[in-house]
């Protein structure tokens, strides 16, 4: 028995189309309200009106203080179109996960993405006053380049031959997983005056989000999703076992390479960006999955849609709850993560009674 | 390894599948010692022997799942190696004993599975390729299962349901690893007339490994025994199924009958304690226990 034989209920069948639009519906309901709310409070027909005028599409004398432009196209808008990134890639990086080892308690960090990436940051963060090429905006590069050095170094650790079966993938992925937080708390024990900077990147955040971070993880994003739905059918038909699949024309162990590297990459640079953002990639495949069923084709832009609007939403009650003081986000998308995770749990357990 | 050049006696006639000195195993267990087969296209051959006689190792390694380690199989007169994995799949479909099934697919999604060899990447399912999965799954009786979530059903109709999945990938051979084992008495007659039907009408060949020695008896004009890897015994049940053979390699007492209407040879089980003394005796008569 599997956790997921336990999906007793008869499932609504919504047809794709309709589900599409509803998902793009609540992502523009969360990236609207984001952009709006605020110390400023902006509205929705202000914010068209700048965004016309900005296109050149209408023409108007501006009836709003200048800084409000500023904020809404410096600030608030990068911020969301960041979350909408982040949010859209551990969605379908969790997707294409818990798909490949047929498993929904996998998440997109679980082959060391989360460890490589936070001793990178880590790091970075603790030698920048000593070596003067490293600098805040240089984070991202060297967690990105930890998180693939991880990733890499859990691959080989499971192969034998030319294959890497998916348990030995899982043991890897804990064991470097493990490593990687050690040498963590060893880093902030030695250098406790950079623990605050290193502390809000661990826990996740999209308060440095700028034009420059949307422009390094975009073309990640774009050509991860890509990738994903280009072999939504392959991880249908892998959902039958490794043998079936190759006895229908799909190679197994090629086509879970390319998509454990893929959805690991979309992470990666997800986690370079925003820091450790945890239980969106978990959540969000597995309540699509409840919903419409195990039909990658459509789980895959679904979970990409809605993993962006869980992210914009919980970014804005990050910024929103303790207003001036911002909350990490992955402190929101734990909190609201974890009751969901247990009744995941009870649910499995139920099942096995 | 051992090499040897292409063998030109294997290709004038094309045989559909052509083993030749097979080694091939796990880890460092050898299942198949040196086995050499050949299945003419049409044909309806049973796989028969005990437990671990590398009946399911065998078709793993035709389809080239399992790498062998020495020598060589030709299918359509091709060697394996020459055989992508998708070409192969277009040819070649496989019913296997048992499939993980963890999501809870729905039982047409499934079935219409078997159409991936034949669709390109980004290519849907055509009106023609529907009609080929329903008429699939009319012909596996698992057209009241179609929304039903794979996971949920018996062994039985999840056999099924694969079989139907193999029949809408159109195969030219079609090798079956115990297809009976969950079925009840009806659905293992239906699947065995289905499946000779095939081989009849439609000239698929079919290569079944079957454990039920009677049903095999009754429906494969070629059983194929094996035991500890090699063949041991090859031919048309009247032959196959001698009581020296059988007792040898299944290493229990049996004694032969006839099928009271088709008159194929019939095996019949004696049980080790209580039964009576009888041996090799053969008992025209005396086959009112069911099944073995």
């Amino acid at each position: 028995m599997t956790p997921a034989d336990l999906q007793p209920r008869p499932r609504l069948s919504p047809s794709p189309a309709v589900a599409v639009a509803l998902a793009l519906a609540i992502l523009a309901g969360a990236a609207i309200t984001a952009l709006a709310l605020g110390p400023a409070a902006i509205g929705p027909g202000t914010l068209a009106q700048m965004t016309l005028r900005r296109l050149g599409w209408l023409r108007l004398e501006p009836t709003w203080p200048a800084s409000y432009e500023v904020i809404f196209f410096q600030v608030r808008l990068p911020r969301v179109v960041l979350g909408v990134l982040i949010g859209g890639a551990l969605g379908v990086a969790g997707t294409t996960l818990q798909g490949l080892f047929r498993n929904p308690m996998a998440d997109p960090y679980i082959l060391g993405v989360s460890g490589g990436a936070s001793v990178g940051a880590v790091l970075a963060v603790t030698l920048a006053p000593a070596v003067p090429w490293l600098s805040d905006h240089t984070v991202p590069a060297v967690a990105l380049l930890f998180a693939l050095a991880a990733v890499v170094t859990v691959y080989r650790l499971a192969r034998v031959g030319d294959r890497a079966p998916l348990t030995a993938l899982l043991l890897a992925g804990v064991a470097v997983s493990a490593f990687c937080s050690a040498i963590v708390s060893l880093l902030l024990t030695l250098h406790r005056e950079s623990a605050d900077k290193a502390l809000f990147w661990l826990l996740g955040s999209l308060a440095s989000a700028g034009w420059r971070e949307v422009g390094q993880v975009a073309p990640y994003v774009a050509g991860g999703l890509l990738l994903a739905l280009a072999h939504a059918r392959e991880l249908n038909v892998l959902l039958l076992g490794e043998d079936a699949a190759y006895h229908l024309g799909v190679e197994p162990e090629r086509v879970q390479r390319r998509l454990l590297f893929t959805a690991s990459v979309m992470a990666a640079a997800a986690v370079s960006a925003a820091g450790v953002i945890g239980f969106v990639g978990l959540i969000v495949p597995h309540a699509v999955r409840l919903v419409t069923g195990p039909d990658h084709r459509l789980l895959i832009p679904l979970a990409g849609l809605l993993g962006a609007a869980l992210l914009v939403a919980s970014d804005t009650l990050a910024r929103m709850l303790l207003s001036p003081v911002e909350l990490p986000v992955g402190v929101v998308t734990a909190l609201a993560g974890v009751p969901f995770f247990l009744w995941l749990l009870r649910r499995y357990r139920a099942g096995l009674g | 390894m051992r090499q040897t050049f292409q063998d030109q006696r294997l290709t004038p006639d094309r045989p559909l599948v052509a083993i030749r000195r097979l080694t091939a195993g796990y880890g460092g267990t050898t299942v198949l010692h040196d086995l050499s087969l050949v299945v003419q296209r049409g044909e309806l051959v049973a796989l028969i022997g005990p437990n671990g006689s590398g009946k399911s190792t065998l078709l793993r390694a035709i389809t080239g799942r399992l790498p062998s380690w020495g020598g060589e199989i030709h299918l359509w007169g091709r060697p394996l190696a020459q055989w992508s994995v998708p070409a192969l799949a277009r040819r070649v479909a496989v019913v296997a004993q048992e499939e993980p099934a963890p999501f809870a697919l729905p039982v047409e999604q499934v079935v219409a599975m078997g159409r991936t060899p034949h669709l390109g990447r980004f290519q849907r399912e055509g009106p023609a390729d529907r009609r080929k999965v329903r008429e699939a799954m009319g012909r596996a009786g698992v057209v009241h299962l179609a929304g039903r979530p794979f996971n949920q059903l018996s062994a039985g109709e999840r056999q099924r349901v694969v079989l139907a999945r193999a029949l809408a990938q159109e195969p030219q051979l079609l090798l079956l690893d115990e297809p009976t084992s969950h079925l009840d008495i009806g659905h293992q007659v239906e699947v065995l007339d289905l499946l000779a039907r095939l081989c009849r009408e439609e000239g698929v060949t079919v290569v079944a490994v079957l454990h039920d020695l009677n049903l095999a008896s009754l429906y494969a004009p070629r059983l194929v025994l094996l035991a500890g890897g090699r063949v041991v015994a090859d031919g048309p049940p009247a032959q196959v199924l001698a009581v020296p053979i059988l007792e040898a390699v299944y290493g229990t007492r049996v004694m032969l009958g006839r099928h009271p209407a088709v008159e194929t040879p019939a095996v019949h089980l004696l049980p080790l304690e209580g039964g009576e003394a009888g041996g090799t005796v053969q008992a025209p008569g005396a086959a009112q226990e069911g099944t073995a």
